[in-house]
């Protein structure tokens, strides 16, 4: 907080001139960000036109009405809600565990070199260039044959498990990079205070890395929330069925039947709950470290 | 490189019956002998609900909000109350029965039959010979008989593996409105009549041709094999004969209609759907070499009133084949070895392909129908009907020209190029010769 | 050095066996069946045939299978220039003070949340169209006419389009990490330099660059990531048949592995895409090592 504080003190003094530096500043920020909002409402309007409207450059015009119906066409791709509810399962669960695993995982690749350790980085960065499909399929054919996919609780965990362990690798790999610059010092004075590692890293450096660990979730979330090989491979009944997989399924038939401002509606459905759920989390990387740290 | 063979030559004769004969290639089809399978399942036939306590699981290539997907899913429910038996319909996709379906049949999952696209020879011995049922249920007589020669042809053993379906013919499509506008009234069938066609409509103010990437192959593909015969084009691809006179004569011919202005301006940046949407669909453009499945595809765009037209690729002077050769493709079903009632799964097959409910699946998709007896084709597609009745060859895929994915990119690039009027002829071959060296 | 050691085999150890257990047994087929020649990835092995180094050499001497992996390489060190570059001087703007911080944050990272096949679609359809698109009506606006003409779709330029429309959307997912990593920076050293006389761009050489060396190495690493698995971005610019512009070694391997579109005769060779997963595997653990060989491990005191 004290940080924080003077941060303030320190804008507030130098406000004029500073705002004037930071003209070119907002000249970047405001053509970036007016170049994707057009491109946004493209979309946006692509979904309430009509797919003649689309083609033939149209799309802002809205000639023939609003079609809010495109909607209703997208939202019929079978039983949305439990949809949605597989999905948030999925992917909230895989998020936490992720993060419960690879945290203390990449903080102890980060700081000690023990044997192998070299190796497992080695291996890990390497996984992540294997194709996943050639992960994906040998392990369906394993777990297929084991009969793990024939009743539903096992199923959801066979899900939920490949979730978090097709995303360790990277998960690993990009928290290494946030202990790295998270000072021993802290560590060392509490290691001074007889307080067990275990104990130091989720009390004090975990917190410290508040804002990779968000940073990682929203990717992650909107991975899993997004996926599709995998659950199209692995879920073989309706009750299981993530929204991905259902509405992914209608954008295919939109195209091949060239429904195409259907296409846009079902896109922006899938859309709308990773981006509220980016939009809560934002907040906490604003603020950042300097909320996360105390003292 | 394993080829299989195929034996897509000449086949003249209608009545083909020389099928007939091939009884027994199959050691699977006996599981389940002794139910009547013989009787017409697909029919009205009620009452005796003879697949009762049968259990089928249909994987299906198409998504379930797709007009083949609802038929399909009312077809299913007929064929449950029907038959008594039980199937487990499940929409898997394109991507899902491409990738999916191998593995899932390799893992032991139960999957008794499935659609997909044509020529399954891939799936070995995961699917069953049918050759037995389709004797049995005296099947073969209502279908193309062509098509079922090509459905044969796929196979090293040339034994049916696989049941057509959802037809399409490959030629021009067309825009009947833009025709009359440029006061053309009859289609043309020479190469000769077809250039006279193009500046005909050129005067008149309409864009003759546009294309997309993605079906660049088919007009050149299919003017060479009009030359030389979709084989030797399959060896001119796969074997880097380039310098070929007739490549070079073919490329003339597109550098000329280019030259003469008949492409649109931007044919060069079109990445598929932009051409057919935008250009054919709205009436900017007013040829359109491609399959009959660009109706369906441009429904949304074009409306119902769009006046649709189809001819075959033309007949070139000095060519080899005319427009009895064209190419044809189709969906088709199998039954995979998994299944335990091969007789259940071929009547929902034979349900799915004939009478009501293959009527039904050809007008809702806008596709052509399976059943010679259904007469009724969507009116979109009815101009396709003489050239298809009258086939007598049919070409491989843009007449052979994509048989080799090695090159296909190289090709389309420079088509695309050729079409645009940014490359000529002789930049054409060279090019080509050069992607083709190792 | 006890309790360390504790600690060091709780943390590491059941995440290591997990991560083994998923991923050990599919990298070790796939290496096998690099050398073998197999049709179907899920064939027997009683089906395989050893096929040496056989799979490696017909791949490098097809010509295609060389022009995805000149695709791939310009993707990734154009891009990867373009990508975190723009990314970094976007994050450095943020956390220059500027006021709605979190609105253009959120705003700019939007495009990583809607599916590939929209945005895809969208740039061409829309912002690539020749006739009535963005580019062309935005140029003509300027009468900029050489650049309103330009086809940003056909074989000259179709590269450029796809690299520039992936860039834009990989940027703002990029962006975050940079902020995230920005946001570890005590504001104090700012104020310190600040004091001392040092400029808004000699504070980001001495103290925002060398601060973020960590995460300058993961970003690199992880664009490689990124890069390696490209494939839905070329699928879409380049739909049913892939593309001499476009082609990467991932839509290579795809078709393979499943077959490609329209050519009559399914191919299938699974052993030849177990080869390109070894390869691109190699890409990622030679970028990989080169990245923390250049870009020292230093234990970074602030």
């Amino acid at each position: 907080m004290k940080s924080k504080k003077k941060e303030q003190n320190f804008v507030g003094s130098y406000s004029l001139r500073k705002e004037l530096s930071l003209v070119p500043s907002y000249l970047v920020l405001v053509l970036w960000v007016g170049f994707t909002a057009v491109i946004l409402l493209w979309v946006i309007a692509a979904s309430l036109s009509t797919t003649s409207d689309i083609f033939t450059g149209n799309v802002f015009g809205f000639t023939s009405g609003v079609h809010i119906e495109n909607y209703a066409r997208a939202w019929t791709a079978g039983n949305v809600s439990v949809f949605f509810m597989n999905s948030l399962i999925y992917s909230v669960i895989s998020c936490a565990l992720l993060i419960l695993v690879c945290a203390p995982y990449s903080y102890v690749l980060q700081r000690f070199q023990f044997p192998g350790s070299k190796l497992i980085k080695t291996t890990l960065a390497a996984t992540t260039g294997v194709p996943v499909i050639m992960v994906i399929i040998p392990l369906y054919m394993i777990v297929a044959r084991a009969g793990l996919l024939r009743d539903p609780i096992p199923n959801r965990i066979v899900l939920i498990v490949l979730f978090v362990a097709t995303k360790i690798p990277y998960t690993t790999i990009f928290l290494m990079a946030y202990f790295e610059n998270i000072s021993r010092s802290y560590e060392e004075a509490a290691a001074i205070d007889g307080c067990h590692p275990i104990k130091t890293f989720w009390k004090i450096v975990f917190p410290m890395a508040q804002g990779g660990l968000i940073t990682v979730t929203i990717f992650n979330f909107v991975n899993i929330w997004n996926e599709y090989f995998l659950s199209l491979m692995f879920v073989n009944s309706d009750s299981l069925r993530p929204v991905a997989l259902g509405l992914f399924s209608m954008i295919n038939s939109m195209q091949y039947s060239g429904d195409w401002s259907g296409l846009f509606a079902s896109v922006i459905i899938v859309f709308l709950p990773t981006f509220i759920l980016y939009v809560c989390l934002s907040k906490y990387i604003v603020g950042g470290l300097t909320g996360g740290v105390k003292g | 490189m394993k080829k299989v063979l195929k034996r897509l030559g000449v086949v003249m004769v209608c009545g083909a019956m020389l099928t007939t004969m091939m009884a027994g290639c199959g050691s699977a089809s006996s599981s389940a002998a002794g139910s009547t399978a013989g009787s017409t399942a697909g029919s009205t036939a009620s009452g005796d609900r003879e697949f009762e306590g049968v259990k089928l699981v249909y994987w299906s290539n198409w998504e379930a909000t797709e007009p083949q997907g609802v038929v399909i899913t009312e077809a299913v429910k007929a064929f449950e109350e029907e038959t008594g038996a039980e199937v487990d319909l499940q929409f898997k996709g394109r991507k899902g029965i491409k990738e999916g379906l191998i593995p899932a049949l390799d893992a032991d999952q139960q999957v008794d039959m499935f659609d997909g696209a044509q020529n399954k020879s891939n799936y070995g011995d995961r699917i069953l010979c049918l050759e037995d049922l389709v004797a049995e249920n005296d099947y073969e007589k209502d279908t193309n008989p062509v098509m079922m020669e090509l459905s044969r042809s796929y196979y090293e053993d040339g034994k049916l593996y696989e049941i057509p379906y959802q037809m399409k013919a490959n030629g021009y499509m067309y825009n009947k409105g833009l025709f009359e506008q440029a006061g053309i009234t009859e289609v043309p069938s020479t190469w000769d009549e077809f250039l006279t066609v193009c500046q005909t409509l050129k005067d008149a103010g309409i864009t003759p041709l546009t294309t997309d990437d993605a079906y660049a192959m088919q007009a050149f593909g299919m003017h060479l094999a009009r030359l030389i015969g979709d084989e030797e084009v399959k060896d001119v691809v796969n074997n880097g004969g380039w310098d070929r006179p007739e490549v070079l004569e073919t490329a003339q011919a597109f550098e000329e209609l280019a030259s003469k202005g008949y492409f649109s301006t931007q044919v060069g940046s079109n990445v598929w759907p932009t051409g057919q949407n935008t250009e054919l669909a709205t009436g900017k453009a007013a040829m359109y070499c491609v399959g009959t499945y660009v109706v369906n595809e441009t429904k949304g765009i074009t409306g119902p009133d769009f006046q649709w037209g189809f001819f075959g690729y033309p007949e070139l002077p000095d060519g080899i084949n005319g427009l009895e050769a064209m190419v044809i493709g189709n969906q088709s079903f199998a039954i995979t070895n998994k299944c335990e009632n091969p007789e259940a799964a071929f009547a929902l097959i034979t349900m799915l392909t004939r009478g009501e409910w293959d009527a039904k699946l050809s007008e809702e998709s806008l596709a052509l129908p399976a059943d010679i007896n259904n007469t009724s084709w969507p009116e979109q597609l009815m101009d396709a009907k003489p050239y298809m009745d009258n086939c007598t060859e049919i070409f491989a895929t843009s007449g052979g020209l994509e048989n080799n994915p090695d090159i296909t990119p190289a090709l389309k690039e420079n088509l695309m190029k050729l079409y645009a009027g940014t490359c000529t002829a002789e930049e054409f071959v060279t090019n080509m010769l050069a992607a083709s060296k190792g | 050095m006890k309790r360390n050691r504790s600690m060091i085999i709780a943390f590491a150890g059941p995440a290591t066996i997990f991560f083994l257990a998923t991923f050990i047994y599919p990298i070790f087929r796939t290496l096998v069946m690099s050398f073998f020649s197999i049709q179907e990835i899920t064939d027997p092995i009683s089906k395989w045939k050893f096929n040496g180094i056989g799979n490696y050499v017909s791949l490098l001497q097809t010509p295609l299978y060389v022009t995805s992996w000149i695709n791939l390489f310009k993707i990734f060190v154009i891009g990867g220039c373009i990508t975190l570059g723009v990314s970094l001087l976007l994050a450095v703007i943020l956390k220059s003070g500027v006021h709605g911080k979190g609105f253009f944050q959120a705003a700019i990272y939007l495009p990583n949340v809607i599916s590939a096949v929209a945005m895809a679609t969208m740039w061409i359809q829309y912002v690539f169209n020749s006739s009535y698109g963005f580019l062309t009506t935005f140029f003509r606006a300027l009468h900029l006419d050489f650049l309103a003409n330009i086809q940003w779709l056909d074989a000259d330029h179709k590269f450029w389009a796809l690299l520039l429309s992936y860039c834009f959307g990989m940027i703002g997912h990029f962006m975050l990490i940079w902020v995230s990593g920005i946001e570890r920076i005590s504001p104090d050293f700012y104020e310190a330099a600040s004091i001392d006389g040092a400029g808004k761009v000699s504070q980001f050489f001495r103290i925002t660059l060398p601060l973020l060396r960590g995460i300058f190495r993961t970003n690199i690493i992880m664009w490689s990531i990124s890069v390696s698995g490209f494939f839905i971005w070329s699928k879409l610019f380049s739909p049913i048949s892939a593309d001499t512009s476009t082609v990467v070694p991932m839509i290579y391997m795809y078709d393979k592995l499943f077959g490609a579109e329209n050519t009559g005769d399914v191919v299938r060779d699974a052993g030849s895409a177990a080869a390109i997963g070894v390869m691109l595997c190699l890409f990622i653990v030679i970028v990989f090592t080169i990245v923390n060989k250049l870009i020292k491990n230093d234990d970074l005191e602030f």
